[in-house]
């Protein structure tokens, strides 16, 4: 077994289930914590799905499907990567797909497969939903959609991007957070986030 | 007066800063070039005079001369835009489009006061694939490109293609100040197009051109070198882009007519040594408008007396004629736009005469002939003409034709060695015997030619193969020409190789054709492609005369060896009317001359601007075929070398921005911690 010993800055205690920690500003209630809330709650699986589309006939596909057990994550992921050629190392391929399985105990990743930065972050969804992240957001019975204004805080982590829009269904529990934006490059990129609980 | 002294500081500067550009630049790079302040020697690596060759040089001149990106900032420091759009006095700027003054001062975007217009907007600089090429930097920050403009009036055009307005008096568009007021008509903007005042089209016409032609990556510009700059700045456009019309031959005839309707005048020659001062380097199309319709139009780069000429090259520099032939010389001028007017004069001239460029073989012999240039009578060049014995003429054969079909075999049954009879000349040919209207061959059979076992009663003069149309409506199939005075067996297994090759070409439904010369009476046609192929008939002409010598058949001095037809462009002898489309020029020693121009041909049809599936499968095939070649023939095939190593960093870079975006994207979902 391929051990991949990574240390992480910041992570919460909770290893079995999806982030214990609070949002930061406990000091102030915002119209959308109840979302926050929803985030924090016990889910049996997280299957996240990106894609970066270039044309109408390529694009890049990536897949996290996180698995919550009491004490380990496992995270089976699948991430493709255009390849780079030379007049030494052609390639007919136009992308290479990483796969493999990655454990996460204790906040330790171990890595089976391809070399894939997995961080043991990856077992929290580190969005914030606050009313002033967004613009012409809406909120009706079971659903949100929101462009996004302050894409940093949101996301938590930093993307170059423009047009970042949210839409999320749920009803005790989350179903699904979609993500879309584009890119510096002009490509349209997705983030599907599917609960179950 | 006040004018004057401005006019006078604004050049003196210009000559200070570029001075000081000059001396801190004496530790140049290769990638650029410092220019000297005057205009002439500035222009003199331009040495074509129309079409692709002197667009691609004018490319390389500008970016290689490019040595200062300006800033996003440097286009809104007033301190700049005084000197390069100055108005009537040090309170103004010039606004763009409607000309007037502007107060000099930066608004940050209040309406009356000036702000960057891109000239080529933003979001009209995608490339077919969708990437926008600039946005506040490379072209995007150019001086040459953005120029100020009042914010309303900035707003008002938008990201509006340049066209004509339909009604344009009831829609004018105006400069307005703080109060909204109109303060100077600055155009007409309608139906989601803007259309300059006619004093301003030329000025729009000319920055236009400047951008397409810088900014476009040279490959696309038959250039070699994108000079300096990131290669993030350069990529595909496309006049379509920002001129509003269905075509690009439509859009280039608007930019011209814009461009000779308003021609050059002081604000532009002002604006563009400011710039050349900051820069380095220089509108084109402001110091020699007649470049524009050279490139785009059906004008020439025309010699000017008043600049000075440097050297004179006569082509071709050598020529082997026959007793009783005529050659015609050209002689091109260094720099292209100097004179070149000469005296011819020969050496000896009961070997060779000349007269008005046009060379006579007289005897046996050689002789020296010299173009001395009018203007400057120090300045020569010289050409060596070797002539031979004329040859005497050919005492039998006759002139004729055969056509070669489907008919002309009686062939049945399965794949095979099969005889065909033409027009009294006979042959085999490797077909499908079951096949009905026409040959067929196929790579993947054992053998794949057709050739002839018996001689034509004269010469073969040329060869044309013309497929199936229904079966290849589109694209084409290579085949390679042999011939010889021997005949050829018939295969079984195996292709013919003897004879004289002359040359791969990629035979249509059109036809093409190889023409020849010399004293060859067979033939072997080569199938050099993969997969079937179907020809619908194949026909060669023989000539009764001796084609070695004479009068009948004129002997260039220059034949490509790939093709055997004429390189000299110059050379205007009917029979050397179909010239050679480029192979790399005449015998080289060594090299696998097939080989080089599969490779040539690979790396002419890389795909620059496709998708990202084409570009690579287009790449790929250039990298077989460049390990296909030996050390020998790498050495004889740099500059295509080059190419595709430009192509395979072009494909790279384009790629790693999917793949670091990517990243991002997957580095987000990894690393998101709650805040």
């Amino acid at each position: 077994m391929k051990k991949c010993l990574l240390t992480i800055a910041s992570i919460c205690a909770a290893a079995c289930c999806l982030g214990a920690c609070n949002t930061l500003d406990t000091n102030t209630t915002d119209e959308y914590d109840f979302l926050n809330n929803m985030l924090d709650l016990n889910y049996l699986q997280l299957e996240i799905s990106i894609s970066e589309t270039i044309d109408e006939n390529t694009s890049l596909h990536g897949k996290y499907v996180i698995s919550y057990s009491e004490s380990v994550i496992k995270v089976e992921y699948s991430v493709e990567k255009f390849n780079e050629i030379g007049l030494d190392n052609p390639s007919t391929e136009l992308k290479t797909t990483f796969n493999g399985m990655a454990v996460i105990v204790n906040g330790i990743v171990s890595v089976v497969g391809d070399d894939v930065d997995i961080s043991a972050n990856i077992a929290r969804v580190g969005f914030t939903f606050k009313k002033g992240y967004f613009e012409n957001d809406v909120l009706s019975d079971g659903n949100f959609k929101a462009d996004v204004k302050n894409v940093d805080s949101f996301i938590g982590s930093h993307i170059v991007c423009r047009d970042m829009k949210v839409a999320a269904t749920y009803g005790n529990a989350f179903s699904n957070i979609n993500i879309t934006y584009t890119s510096e490059t002009g490509s349209e990129v997705n983030f599907i986030y599917e609960f179950k609980i | 007066m006040q004018k004057v002294f401005k006019k006078f500081s604004s050049i003196l500067l210009a000559i200070v800063i570029c001075l000081g550009i000059t001396v801190a630049a004496s530790g140049v790079t290769s990638n650029y070039i410092v220019a000297d302040a005057a205009t002439t020697d500035y222009y003199s690596p331009i040495t074509a005079t129309k079409g692709t060759s002197l667009l691609g040089q004018v490319h390389d001149l500008i970016t290689k001369t490019h040595s200062y990106y300006s800033t996003y900032n440097d286009c809104k420091n007033p301190s700049i835009i005084k000197e390069t759009d100055p108005g009537s006095s040090s309170s103004y700027v010039m606004e763009f489009y409607s000309q007037a003054n502007i107060s000099a001062t930066w608004g940050s975007g209040a309406v009356g006061t000036w702000n960057r217009e891109h000239v080529w907007c933003q979001s009209l600089s995608k490339e077919p694939s969708g990437h926008q090429m600039w946005g506040e930097s490379g072209g995007g920050s150019d001086l040459h490109h953005l120029r100020p403009a009042e914010v309303r009036l900035n707003s008002t055009r938008g990201n509006d293609k340049y066209g004509l307005v339909s009604n344009r008096e009831n829609n004018k568009a105006y400069y307005k100040d703080a109060g909204a007021n109109n303060v100077a008509h600055g155009g007409y903007s309608g139906g989601g197009i803007f259309e300059p005042l006619d004093k301003v089209k030329g000025d729009v016409a000319r920055i236009v051109m400047y951008v397409y032609t810088h900014y476009n990556t040279y490959s696309n510009l038959s250039g070699s070198t994108n000079g300096s700059g990131s290669s993030g700045y350069f990529g595909t456009l496309k006049f379509t882009n920002i001129i509003s019309k269905s075509s690009e031959s439509a859009a280039i005839d608007l930019l011209l007519e814009w461009h000779e309707s308003d021609p050059v005048d002081e604000i532009e020659r002002t604006r563009n040594e400011a710039v050349y001062a900051i820069q380095g380097n220089r509108n084109p199309f402001i110091d020699h408008p007649e470049y524009a319709k050279a490139i785009w139009g059906n004008g020439t780069v025309t010699p000017d007396p008043s600049v000075e000429l440097k050297s004179l090259t006569i082509s071709p520099a050598s020529v082997s004629l026959s007793v009783g032939q005529t050659q015609t010389l050209s002689v091109l001028a260094t720099p292209s736009n100097a004179s070149n007017s000469v005296s011819w004069t020969t050496s000896n001239s009961a070997v060779a005469t000349v007269s008005g460029g046009v060379v006579t073989a007289k005897s046996e012999g050689t002789a020296t002939i010299t173009a001395t240039s009018t203007t400057n009578s120090t300045i020569k060049a010289t050409a060596t003409i070797t002539v031979s014995k004329a040859s005497s003429p050919s005492t039998g054969g006759t002139s004729g034709m055969i056509k070669i079909d489907r008919n002309s075999f009686s062939a049945s049954g399965s794949y095979g060695a099969h005889t065909w009879t033409s027009g009294g000349v006979s042959g085999t040919a490797y077909i499908y015997g079951g096949e009905s209207g026409m040959i067929q061959l196929n790579s993947s059979k054992s053998s794949h030619y057709l050739a002839s076992s018996t001689a034509t009663s004269s010469p073969i003069v040329s060869v044309t193969m013309t497929l199936n149309a229904d079966k290849h409506e589109t694209g084409g199939k290579k085949w390679k020409l042999l011939t010889s005075t021997s005949a050829y067996r018939s295969y079984e297994s195996g292709n013919p190789e003897d004879g004289n090759n002359r040359g791969i070409q990629t035979a249509t439904k059109d036809g093409v054709t190889w023409t020849i010369s010399g004293n060859d009476t067979c033939f072997a046609l080569v199938y050099e492609d993969s997969g079937a192929c179907y020809i619908d008939n194949i026909v060669l002409t023989y000539s009764g005369s001796n084609v070695g010598g004479g009068d009948e058949q004129h002997v260039c001095g220059h034949v490509c060896d790939t093709c055997h037809k004429c390189t000299d462009k110059n050379c205007t002898d009917p029979v050397c009317a179909e010239k050679c489309s480029g192979h790399g020029g005449e015998q080289q020693p060594g090299g696998d001359k097939v080989k080089l121009q599969d490779f040539h041909q690979a790396v002419e049809g890389i795909v620059s601007n496709g998708t990202l599936t084409q570009r690579l499968e287009s790449i790929n095939q250039a990298i077989i075929a460049y390990r296909a070649l030996s050390e020998e023939d790498k050495a004889l095939a740099t500059e295509d070398i080059a190419a595709l190593q430009a192509a395979i960093s072009d494909y790279n870079q384009t790629v790693g921005a999917y793949n670091d975006e990517f990243g991002a994207a997957n580095g987000a979902v990894n690393g998101g911690a709650k805040r």
